[in-house]
């Protein structure tokens, strides 16, 4: 019975989840390209269009110039090492740590990637076991150390909301019962229950994905440039606005 | 944990929520702001490119806090409604409600009732006091801009007519009024004015140093803040003294029908921004100058320099700050100044509009090292500096003068106090102002002067 359940989990309903997930994200993508496409439509003088802060020192309209200096700025904040010390130094180098470890140790698991070749025949090298364990591991300390932090940072506790505390312990869940999954013996419920759980819960992440703040994934890249692109408005546009709410005579 | 916190703690949740109390509508609040702000707000989305860029700050925001320690007004009150990624949060929430789907969805199944008069009211004391310098945005993992958040609540609220008074009648003035500047000075005092300047030049430094006005086919048309002409006529004097020294004497101009370089829109308004910016071209265009001068301040120069190639239809004019016109001037050789006439220390003070981004940091900093051997410098400067605490148009409200001292300031009020120069240099009329009253409200020791009057006592002429 149990088994059965399983099987549907992480058979036809892992396949729904991920392709939501993928279907999701790119949707996410691909409506903030239509929306950068539009800002881009809507100026008229194209030639002063660019992707960093106009006041930059170099050549604005250098194309290389710009796709550099980009790039350079997403870089920096995904490996954010500069940054550390300048605020909340412990939580950020928790937070980074969390961030390597839940995306290193699903994708590079043993266990994972035979599952991958068995699906679609496709596999990479993985981590040695004791190595994912000690990830794992490091993991679920992260996590509890950013629930405390939520919990009792005065700031971040204003701050957080009920989702924030939820995807939390939503992703405590996936690694410990990953990790139980990973070690039946020392487990003290039964196997399958764990995997069923395990796969429930990262079936349901899938789906969180494009959905709740996890979209940064994908949107982090676009949040850098984008304060500099969108406030560069179609001209004339302030009128429309006016009038439309206020009447063609409308007044400062 | 101090009693004062726990009170501000406890307030967030239970709250009776504050009004205005600081600061004065024109007209008192209109009658069902709610409904009148979600249509507003539709109103903008649909014509401006906001949309996605609110979809998605709306879907990225880690709230992980680590903007607290950037913002100058969060440090002041230790009140968790000043964190940056809150006041954003104030206005991705209505957002997020009314116009997206997940909103509609969540405020169904949690039972979530409208947004009331008192939300407004929140959000509006709320973004009235961020000073828009833009420091949390250095430190956001997400690279939120949170200023531009702010910016575009207080587009949204302007459009149903909460805007602070003095904000609006300086812009009115700009806009709609016969002066046409924010300070609604007529053309003939400023004539008087200049002449004034020009006696008081000649005075000064015995040459005939004169203020060129609409002069048709000149180089550089010059556009200060438009206070400068009432509160910092040293400044200009410098400001024509350093282009009479380059050999500009004949080169440049102020035009009557516009001289404000003045531009509140950036603070509340995309609509009155963008006008403003039209009315700068089309004078540069009716002069036939090819490029336009701000003087000595900071949203001015961004304003133009940001929003002129956007706003200013085909090939519109390049637009320089007057700080790096006399270095380029000094590089080439053409600006010489004395380094013994200066003998007192000096500290620079670095204003956020123009240093945020890295554009002018280096050119004031090689002017003042070039004749002032006494050079201290406040740490954090450059691109990660602390506000004077009077950015985002709060400068000109009155009304919010306690705010801008005890709040707004403290940070910079520490820094000064901790620099304990002679001088502190702020090439900026809005930090000007508000620095002069740091400086008085603190009892501090130092003098606040504009880098071109300190220039003006340097210059050497041939």
């Amino acid at each position: 019975m149990l088994t059965d359940w399983l099987g549907f989990a992480r058979g036809p309903l892992f396949i729904m989840c991920f392709l939501f997930m993928l279907l999701g994200l790119l949707r996410l993508v691909v409506l903030e390209l239509i929306g950068f496409k539009n800002a881009y439509a809507k100026i008229e003088d194209k030639d002063f269009l660019i992707f960093s802060p106009p006041e930059q020192t170099g050549d604005i309209r250098d194309k290389k110039f710009i796709s550099k200096t980009w790039l350079a700025g997403i870089m920096e904040w995904l490996i954010p090492v500069r940054h550390i010390y300048k605020s909340k130094p412990f939580f950020s180098i928790v937070s980074i740590i969390f961030h390597i470890a839940i995306i290193v140790t699903p994708i590079f698991l043993m266990q994972h990637i035979l599952l991958w070749k068995r699906g679609v025949g496709v596999g990479w090298p993985g981590l040695p076991g004791h190595l994912a364990d000690v990830l794992t591991v490091v993991a679920l300390a992260s996590i509890i150390i950013l629930f405390l932090y939520r919990l009792t940072d005065k700031d971040a506790r204003v701050l957080s909301g009920t989702g924030d505390y939820l995807l939390l312990a939503l992703i405590f869940v996936i690694f410990g019962t990953g990790l139980l999954a990973a070690h039946p013996a020392m487990s003290p419920v039964n196997y399958s229950l764990t995997m069923l759980i395990h796969v429930l819960a990262g079936n349901l992440s899938f789906v969180l994905l494009p959905l709740s703040k996890l979209a940064h994934v994908v949107l982090f890249p676009f949040n850098r440039v984008s304060s500099d692109f969108f406030w560069r408005l179609p001209p004339g546009m302030g009128d429309k606005v006016a009038h439309e709410l206020h009447g063609e005579e409308a007044k400062v | 944990m101090s009693t004062a916190t726990e009170k501000s703690e406890g307030s967030v949740a239970t709250a009776p929520k504050k009004t205005f109390d600081f600061y004065y509508i024109e007209g008192g609040l209109p009658r069902g702001r709610a409904v009148k702000f979600i249509n507003a707000f539709a109103a903008v989305l649909r014509h401006t490119n906001y949309k996605p860029l609110l979809d998605m700050y709306s879907r990225s925001t880690a709230k992980c806090a680590r903007c607290t320690v950037m913002c100058p007004v969060h440090e002041a009150t230790g009140d968790p409604r000043d964190i940056p990624c809150y006041r954003s949060q104030l206005i991705l929430d209505i957002y997020k409600k009314y116009f997206t789907v997940g909103g509609w969805f969540k405020t169904r199944v949690m039972g979530e009732g409208h947004i009331t008069n008192d939300d407004i009211d929140e959000l509006a004391e709320s973004v009235y006091r961020c000073t828009a310098c833009k420091r949390c945005l250095l430190q956001c993992p997400m690279g939120i801009d949170h200023a531009l958040v702010t910016h575009i609540a207080r587009y949204v609220l302007s459009e149903i007519g909460i805007v602070p008074k003095a904000l609006r009648v300086a812009t009115r003035e700009q806009l709609e009024g016969p002066s046409a500047n924010t300070s609604a000075i007529p053309v003939v005092a400023l004539r008087d004015t200049l002449e004034f300047l020009e006696e008081e030049l000649l005075e000064i430094t015995g040459h005939e140093i004169k203020f060129p006005v609409d002069k048709e086919g000149v180089d550089f048309v010059f556009f200060p803040a438009v206070s400068d002409y009432l509160l910092e006529a040293e400044t200009l004097m410098g400001n024509a003294a350093v282009m009479y020294a380059t050999g500009n004497a004949d080169n440049w101009t102020i035009g009557t029908q516009n001289f404000d370089g003045i531009n509140y829109g950036l603070f509340y308004s995309d609509w009155h921004l963008e006008n403003i910016i039209k009315n700068v071209v089309k004078e540069t265009r009716r002069l036939k100058g090819k490029c336009i001068l701000i003087g000595e301040c900071g949203h001015a120069s961004r304003s133009a320099k940001q929003f002129v190639p956007v706003f200013g239809g085909k090939n519109p004019p390049p637009v320089i700050n007057c700080m790096e016109f006399a270095l380029d001037m000094m590089e080439e050789g053409k600006l010489k100044l004395n380094p013994d006439i200066i003998d007192k220390s000096a500290t620079y003070h670095d204003p956020c509009n123009i240093a945020r981004s890295g554009w002018i940091v280096e050119q004031p900093r090689k002017i003042i090292k070039s004749f002032i051997k006494d050079f201290v410098e406040m740490t954090p400067n450059g691109a990660e500096n602390y506000c004077c605490g009077g950015g985002g148009g709060t400068v000109s409200i009155d009304e919010m003068h306690k705010f801008r001292m005890e709040i707004g300031g403290l940070k910079k009020a520490e820094q000064i106090r901790n620099a304990g120069t002679d001088y502190v240099i702020a090439p900026c009329a809005n930090c000007k102002k508000q620095l002069g009253e740091i400086i008085e409200y603190h009892k501090l020791d130092s003098k606040l002067i504009g880098l071109h009057d300190l220039m003006l006592k340097a210059i050497e002429f041939k």
